[in-house]
């Protein structure tokens, strides 16, 4: 099974916030950007840019490891999932996150993580700059890499 | 009875600032309805309760900043919200719509729109928060900068991501051109509502959220947003309007010989490859900035490069700036409207109007009708940078011959005399903002007869003109003017953005289906383009309630006396018989009589009853 990743390319976000909404609702079919497992924060004045916020999905995830009721677990396909019945809201996944990417609301008992919705994660089909990109492991990255291998060896 | 299941939050807050007092109102559905949201909200609550010749500046106009219906959804560009007052600017009903996070902020906070009426005996700012609203203290914001303003409430709440709306120094000195600033840099820059916060002592509105916004069928409404976006993501204008915004325009105007360049004198800039969207992208666009859910995010963050500003941000410029402060102004570089354009942003001056009248200015001085000694020394001619960024802060702090400016062209040329009126580039003391129309009728015809005065966001006729023909004044110029002063407006009433449906030309019908899955409420697009037409008459109606007569549709003289100096259109001027007819049959087809008044018949019709009658009574006690 080709691991796919949700990858983020901070420079092309335009802070539209169209990856919140759609996210809250895919998951809660409700009209809350403060219900979304990702949030884009606007940096400003210097430097300006728009930085979205959301679950690496990470391969030694810090959340699973502090979570004292194993509710967060890695699942087969890599990604980081949470069951919720055994989640108490304790928030000890908020404070192991190094990205603090994993949200809490006041209507729910436990935190809104993202889980890549099955496969086809409804912020990147929207992203309307491609700032969120979900791709095989292997090419995150190979945009830049190419850019960079013209600017060392390209010559027309 | 209609009762509505979403897109309004249903709630209004009304503010008492002087007797500090707040009290929430459930939203009557019918008046919702009825009047959309935004503008026609705001227009709706000015008819009843502001009483007529009330005092812009005094405690008994209010300020209403009204979102619309679909304001916060899940729809391309629904980030908008209204600022509505009796405008200290023009005297008659003023608004000015306002994009960014604001908006959706609010109505996530739970309020659809706030009232703010009565008057602050000291500097106050509102902090609101699900469902509840709080009067502080604003003595440690007072005389700050609109930006600082924004910087420092969001570090002192520790929040980054709470929304403010903010004026500068010049709402605070009640410049008459005054803007509201949220989201550090999208501006109600209009009508000087600025002005009407500073009177009331408001300092800023600081807004966090967390509650659900109603909507009545989100599967459908996600299945239309869905439809909506692919339209979008596809059009062939999409990535120039994501690259260059609004600053693509500079060039087309250039082109189209309608730059507004030396205070209206030239239609063309020489130096337009310095300051155009070219340059806005390739050189000092450092990031996108998209208000809520827009997919086009036509804004630019743009910093400055090189000393003596370095390193120097703002959001922007737009054309307008960039047209009004900087063609208009002649400033030599790109870099130098930057920086015009972030005082003006820190100051809290509408960058139109300020460059409008930094023109002016600058043109009576060069004419010799004011003196460097009247302006502290200033060199203040076209094109010299450092006298314009010393110009627009003696405006905003009101020093020296800065204070007769701040007052508008209208007013600056009736003090200064009699030649001066003649290059005084506004309509009803609105400035005009960025198209020259001297060969453009229907465009002039649009700046004459807009609502709020000279703007060009009710009716963006000049591409027009430029379709059919700029010699013509025929009637279906005027259909076409009367046509987009009902269907762009109705997106300040909705809630939200028009470029989705003008520049990626995304079907009106969309906006219908969009309303019927938020509230549940059946419409057609006739029916909203009929509740706007509903709303321009009650504008109308509130100004003719201030005493505007017919005489004040009409433009400056330069558009008719001083020809074109360069180009295709060289030697042209508005014909001044061919347009007061235009002006008639406009006046015919709207149903208005010959002195420009909705007819009793008119307003009945748009289910103003109660308005018809009150301007009928106006009239009998006038005669």
């Amino acid at each position: 099974m080709v691991l796919k990743v949700l990858s983020v390319y901070v420079e092309k976000c335009c802070g539209c916030r169209i990856c919140e909404l759609i996210c809250a609702y895919q998951h809660f079919q409700q009209n809350n950007p403060k219900k979304a497992a990702i949030r884009v924060f606007p940096l400003f004045p210097i430097p300006a840019s728009n930085v979205p916020i959301v679950c690496r999905q990470c391969a030694i995830p810090k959340c699973v490891e502090q979570c004292p009721e194993q509710a967060l677990y890695t699942a087969e396909d890599g990604r980081v999932l949470l069951d919720a019945k055994k989640c108490t809201g304790c928030r000890a996944c908020l404070d192991a996150c190094p990205f603090s990417a994993i949200y809490f609301h006041s209507d729910m008992m436990t935190p809104i993580k993202c889980d890549l919705c099955d496969g086809d994660p409804a912020c990147v089909k929207w992203c309307p700059t491609r700032a969120l990109r979900f791709t095989p492991l292997a090419v995150v990255g190979q945009e830049r890499r190419v850019k960079l291998a013209f600017a060392i060896g390209g010559k027309p | 009875m209609v009762q509505l299941k979403g897109g309004y939050v249903g709630k209004i807050g009304r503010i008492n600032l002087s007797k500090n007092r707040v009290k929430t109102e459930m939203v009557d559905s019918a008046f919702a309805i009825k009047y959309v949201g935004g503008r026609g909200w705001g227009a709706r609550i000015i008819w009843d309760e502001i009483p007529a010749h009330a005092e812009p500046l005094g405690p008994d106009n209010k300020l209403i900043i009204a979102t619309g219906p679909l304001t916060g959804l899940l729809i391309p560009g629904a980030g908008k919200t209204s600022f509505s007052a009796m405008s200290p600017a023009t005297g008659y009903y003023g608004d000015s719509n306002v994009g960014g996070m604001w908006g959706t902020e609010l109505k996530q906070a739970g309020f659809d729109a706030l009232i703010l009426e009565g008057k602050s005996d000291k500097p106050t700012y509102l902090w609101i928060e699900d469902g509840e609203v709080e009067l502080r203290s604003a003595e440690a914001y007072w005389g700050r900068g609109s930006l600082d303003t924004e910087i420092a409430l969001k570090k002192d709440l520790g929040d980054e991501l709470i929304r403010v709306a903010s004026i500068g120094p010049a709402g605070e000195n009640i410049v008459k051109f005054a803007c509201v600033t949220c989201d550090y840099g999208r501006q109600a820059g209009r009508t000087g509502m600025g002005a009407v916060m500073g009177s009331k002592m408001v300092k800023a509105l600081a807004v966090r959220g967390s509650l659900d916004i109603p909507v009545t069928d989100p599967k459908a409404m996600q299945s239309i947003f869905e439809e909506s976006m692919r339209h979008i993501l596809k059009h062939h204008a999409l990535r120039i309007w994501q690259r260059q915004g609004t600053m693509q325009y500079i060039d087309w105007s250039q082109e189209n010989i309608c730059l507004p360049t030396r205070n209206f004198q030239f239609a063309t800039y020489e130096r337009y490859r310095e300051i155009n969207g070219d340059v806005t992208e390739k050189v000092n666009k450092v990031a996108d900035k998209a208000c809520f859910m827009c997919p086009i995010c036509c804004g630019n963050f743009s910093i400055i490069k090189e000393e003596p500003h370095k390193g120097v941000g703002v959001d922007g410029p737009e054309y307008e700036t960039a047209s009004m402060i900087g063609s208009n102004c002649a400033l030599p570089t790109f870099e130098d409207i930057i920086y015009a354009n972030y005082l003006c942003d820190n100051l809290g001056l509408d960058t139109i109007s300020a460059g409008n009248v930094a023109a002016f200015a600058t043109e009576c001085y060069e004419r010799g009708i004011i003196t460097k000694k009247d302006i502290n020394g200033i060199e203040l001619k076209f094109g010299n940078p450092q006298a314009l960024f010393d110009f627009l802060k003696m405006m905003a702090e009101r020093r020296g011959i800065g204070n007769l400016f701040a007052e508008g062209v209208k007013k600056a040329s009736e003090k200064l005399g009699k030649e001066s009126k003649r290059f005084a580039m506004h309509v009803k003391g609105l400035e005009i903002s960025g198209y020259d129309v001297r060969a453009a009728p229907a465009m002039g015809l649009a700046y004459a007869t807009c609502d709020i005065g000279a703007h060009h966001n009710r009716a963006w006729a000049i591409s027009y003109d430029i379709q059919v023909g700029r010699e013509k004044y025929d009637e279906d110029k005027v259909k076409r003017v009367i046509y987009l002063q009902h269907v762009r407006p109705l997106f300040d009433s909705l809630g939200t953005c028009r470029f989705q449906w003008l520049e990626t030309e995304l079907d009106l019908n969309f906006y219908a289906r969009f309303y019927e899955a938020a509230t549940g409420v059946r419409v057609t697009v006739d029916d909203l383009l009929l509740a706007s037409e509903r709303i321009y008459n009650l504008t109308r109606a509130l100004s003719i309630r201030e005493g505007l007569t017919s005489k004040e549709d009409w433009l400056p003289d330069r558009v008719f006396m001083g020809p074109v100096p360069e180009g295709a259109v060289k030697g042209a001027t508005l014909d001044k018989d061919k347009f007061k007819k235009m002006i008639e049959t406009y006046y015919g087809l709207r149903g208005w009589d010959q002195k420009g008044v909705p007819t009793s018949k008119k307003l009945e019709e748009l289910n103003l009853k109660d308005v018809a009658e009150e301007l009928s009574s106006l009239k009998t006690s006038t005669a």
